[in-house]
């Protein structure tokens, strides 16, 4: 980091806490950078003369009268097209022994655009996976976490859709990853051959927590650019959402801020607001779309981490074992985009959001006959039809593995209805049956 | 079959996205005509696959236009349905 000629050295810290030093100082801005004893820090707090910054590094060591330096601007990224196919830390430095990128430097956590510049989300992205697609369809400028236990999957799911998503650019934001996982997102991508179009921030488990703050703000700089400056349909993919918020609740207790529900601070709500409500379609073209992963504690959404995110995104995607076929779904109960409704059957083919509908409410069948079943009542012909649906159901269409356009998935739909029930058993709209119903089952 | 006919709204049907009174009034009717008419099955079994053909018929309504030729055509498939299995 650069200083400047005359710079003011402070030398007097008045309190220190795990993550965060105070001390007195004068013309200082919020979020404007610092350097603690030649430590990373960042303004959190002004209250009158005293200044909180909190201490990327961690305060481990630092003496009470260590040299404070004030940098006079927040943290910034240096964008052009060059960030494609790079892998960086928390402050925007390469990962990957390759050389600092060379562009605009552009101040990061910038506002989010107005709403009146926003175009409604109109464009579908693909991934592929039918528990998205035909279930839950995303859309070009959409904001929807994945909700999933910590043991379940969600960065190889994250890895499925990044590189399945008809997008021109991904982000990938990594908090709290393991190094497993950090080279499982490089070993992934680089085989795909989809390097080029990818660009990742990455916090690791053995940097210090507090770091992984930057690193949603330093994904969505990039996704800017090439959605303003380049017209790009970008997806930014963060996980894991419930480590940057636990990172923020470090922060805010270390600061004597009182905490708010299950120890989050009370401006957990704003602070995830703000990286979510990035997502947006221009007018001109571009876009950014956003897919979290936020894992919960033992399923629990009451938790403040998914019951805020719940109220800003649009939508969930739930990921859950079915011990039936041994495979991970996307549970279609619990799982919802609320931004279907402006692609499908408009963009995709009339019957889809029928059968979508129907297909879900006969699982939904299965699973009161599941219940019969294991309170020891007898099944009727429908219950046992409905119950080897749901196995095919879960085996062919909610599986994360598998990988089908849009069309196939609807008519893997039509072929399973027709495989297990009768037309009038599935209650669609009539011209629909006529036209798609399979006429050889 | 209140359930399936009356709760059971398709937001994403063109028609049944949106119901005026006079229709949702007229549809509550014909599901409580049905609760109050006695119906008798041979065996139990019989009871599910034939309320999932009022259902079906019942919904057919939902999706057609309110008085219009389609709709009058399934509830006359309706009354048919009916008349198999009520008790004279």
């Amino acid at each position: 980091m650069e200083t400047k000629a005359f710079q003011k050295i402070y030398t007097k810290i008045t309190q220190i806490t795990k993550a965060t030093c105070s001390l007195n100082a004068e013309d200082v801005g919020y979020e404007e950078l610092a350097s603690v004893n030649g430590r990373l820090a960042q303004v959190v707090k002004i209250q009158g003369a005293s200044v909180t910054l909190q201490v990327f590094g961690g305060t481990e060591g630092i003496p009470s009268n260590a040299e404070v330096t004030f940098y006079g601007r927040p943290p910034t990224l240096k964008v052009s097209d060059d960030l494609a196919g790079r892998f960086f830390n928390s402050f925007g430095m390469p990962l990957d022994g390759g050389p600092e990128v060379e562009g605009e430097e552009r101040e990061i956590g910038g506002p989010s655009v107005n709403p009146v510049r926003r175009k409604q989300p109109s464009e579908l992205i693909t991934t592929g996976i039918a528990g998205i697609d035909l279930n839950n369809t995303l859309v070009t400028g959409q904001k929807i976490p994945f909700f999933a236990d910590p043991d379940q999957p969600f960065n190889q799911v994250m890895a499925l859709v990044a590189l399945r998503a008809k997008c021109n650019m991904i982000i990938l934001g990594g908090m709290g990853l393991t190094n497993d996982d950090y080279l499982y997102f490089k070993n992934v991508f680089d085989n795909a051959g989809a390097l080029d179009r990818i660009v990742s921030f990455v916090n690791t488990t053995e940097d210090p927590p507090v770091e992984r703050l930057l690193v949603p703000d330093m994904a969505l700089t990039a996704a800017e650019y090439f959605a303003v400056d380049k017209n790009q349909d970008v997806l930014v993919l963060l996980t894991d959402m419930t480590l940057y918020a636990d990172a923020l609740s470090i922060v805010s207790n270390r600061m004597d801020q009182i905490p708010s529900k299950d120890s989050m601070p009370g401006s957990l709500y704003s602070d995830l607001a703000k990286i979510y409500e990035k997502a947006v379609q221009f007018p001109e073209g571009g876009s950014i779309t956003i897919i979290a992963v936020t894992t919960l504690s033992g399923g629990d959404i009451t938790h403040a981490i998914p019951d805020n995110t719940g109220y800003i995104t649009e939508g969930q995607l739930f990921l859950r074992r079915d011990t039936e076929i041994g495979k991970v779904v996307i549970d279609p109960f619990r799982s919802l985009s609320r931004l279907k409704q402006l692609v499908i059957g408009k963009r995709t083919r009339e019957d889809h959001p029928q059968v979508m509908n129907t297909a879900v409410r006969l699982y939904a069948d299965a699973a009161n006959a599941r219940t019969k079943l294991e309170n020891g009542f007898d099944l009727t012909d429908y219950d046992e039809r409905t119950l080897n649906f749901a196995r095919e159901y879960s085996e062919k269409l909610l599986a994360i593995d598998v990988n089908i356009d849009i069309t196939t998935m609807i008519n893997t739909g039509w072929s399973l209805f027709a495989r297990h029930f009768k037309p009038e058993e599935v209650g669609i709209r009539a011209e629909l049956v006529e036209k798609y119903w399979p006429k050889q089952e | 079959v209140i359930d399936f006919v009356i709760l059971q709204q398709d937001a994403f049907d063109p028609v049944d996205r949106v119901t005026p009174m006079k229709r949702q009034k007229y549809m509550l009717e014909r599901v409580l005509d049905v609760y109050e008419t006695g119906f008798e099955f041979n065996s139990f079994e019989d009871v599910n696959p034939y309320f999932k053909r009022v259902i079906n018929e019942f919904k057919q309504m939902n999706y057609s236009e309110y008085e219009s030729d389609r709709f009058s055509k399934h509830e006359e498939e309706l009354n048919k349905i009916i008349d198999e299995k009520k008790i004279a």
